[in-house]
């Protein structure tokens, strides 16, 4: 008979810590360097525009880069209220970031403290009043996404979906679709995809049987509004990532 | 507060372990890693309140682990003091305990690349 149980209790908490949120999006690719913290600020700009309160979360521990694309400082205050309250961008608009605590310091960790910090970020973020999070995740298909999408399948299954990002790159789309089945076998949804740094033929792309849920062009001028909110809704990327939120946003 | 927050995970956590228990529980016990740097006091205090409510009749008794750090360069291991972090560091920690590796390096050849061995964690039992 047993007569005593043991567990860890930070299931729980992420449960109750998601169960505050209405829907959560998480940006994959497997390949580095396509876009995904780029287009998980402007989905946040977009989303934050159109009135819905959108929370980002950056889990990329090796490299966090969401706050400099957004001009927020790796040392801010934050609120500690039922763990601890996200930073506020603009209206509508907040950030949870390991350079909160760990500072600008690339941090030495292995697998499995990867997945301890990543258990440790949805603990203590206080989502309340955020309708949409959307999850900037690192390159690859690994630790933090296997943990990722194995913790959301079990306590936020219903309102999770996800996006993969590539570039036109025939290397880009290889990786992409090799990696689509695996993604979807693992969280139970069909991948959302988005082409960035596009060019003219990069609408008409077909990924298998995906939907391509729109196109981002490369625009030069990106570069130069990092770091302000203003600056980035004013550039081409920002108009064509507008234009996918209307199309993915739920009616 | 943080402390507030885990200690909601504690008692749901602790609810769902008593339905797997065979026996009607009697102790909730709380493990928790100094690491985490939780105000035992103010935890404690939110467990008293709301622990009766959830599973009346139900003690509870919180445990703490002291933490134990080794280096992956050189194979020391030691037990990391607390009180001489300082008050950032100590903060940064008690939120994220994989913040450590930015502010604790090991004390014989100063890497930062480091293992939890002890005291990270927290972790509920309920005794039947
Ligand atoms: N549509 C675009 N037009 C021009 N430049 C872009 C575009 N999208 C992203 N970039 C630039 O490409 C670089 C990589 O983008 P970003 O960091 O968002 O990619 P990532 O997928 O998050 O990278 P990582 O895999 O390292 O996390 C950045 O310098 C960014 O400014
Ligand atoms: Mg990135
Ligand atoms: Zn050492």
């Amino acid at each position: 008979m047993v007569n005593v149980a043991e567990s860890d209790p930070r299931l729980s908490g992420v449960e109750y810590q998601l169960s505050k949120v209405e829907e959560v999006i998480i940006v994959v690719s497997t390949k580095g360097g396509v876009g995904k913290s780029t287009l998980t600020a402007l989905l946040g700009l977009a989303l934050a525009e159109k009135g819905v309160s959108t929370g980002l979360l950056d889990v990329d521990f090796a490299s966090p880069t969401l706050h400099v694309i957004l001009g927020v400082p790796a040392r801010v205050e934050l609120e500690e209220v039922m763990g601890v309250k996200p930073y506020k961008v603009i209206d509508n608009l907040y950030i949870l970031s390991p350079v909160f605590f760990a500072g600008e310091t690339s941090l030495p960790l292995r697998g499995e403290e990867d997945v301890d910090a990543l258990l440790e970020l949805f603990t203590i973020g206080n989502w309340e009043g955020v309708n949409t999070l959307v999850i900037d995740t690192p390159p690859g298909l690994g630790d933090t996404q296997l943990t990722l999408f194995k913790l959301l399948r079990s306590v936020a299954a219903d309102k999770t979906r996800v996006i993969a990002v590539t570039t036109p790159s025939r290397l880009s789309i290889k990786s992409l679709e090799r990696s689509l089945p695996l993604v979807e076998e693992l969280l139970h949804k069909k991948p959302i995809i988005v082409v960035n740094m596009a060019d003219s033929f990069s609408p008409r792309l077909r990924v298998k049987e995906y939907v391509v849920a729109g196109a981002i062009r490369l625009d030069d001028r990106l570069e130069e509004a990092v770091g302000s909110p203003d600056k980035l809704r004013m550039t081409e990327a920002y108009k064509d990532v507008a234009a996918i939120v209307d199309k993915i946003s739920r009616p | 507060m943080h402390e507030a927050a885990i200690a909601l995970a504690v008692l749901r956590e602790a609810e769902k372990l008593a339905k797997s228990l065979a026996a009607k529980p009697k102790l909730v016990e709380v493990v928790v890693g100094e690491l985490q740097n939780i105000d035992i006091d103010v935890l404690s205090e939110y467990l008293r309140m709301n622990l009766r409510e959830v599973m009346p009749g139900v003690e509870y008794r919180i445990t703490t682990e002291p933490p134990v750090l080794r280096c992956e360069q050189c194979s020391h291991e030691w037990r990391l003091d607390m009180s001489e972090l300082s008050p950032d560091a100590r903060e940064a920690i008690h939120f994220l305990p994989e913040a450590l590796h930015a502010y604790v390096r090991c004390p014989k050849c100063g890497s930062r690349d480091l293992k939890v061995v002890r005291g990270r964690e927290i972790r509920v039992r309920v005794y039947g």
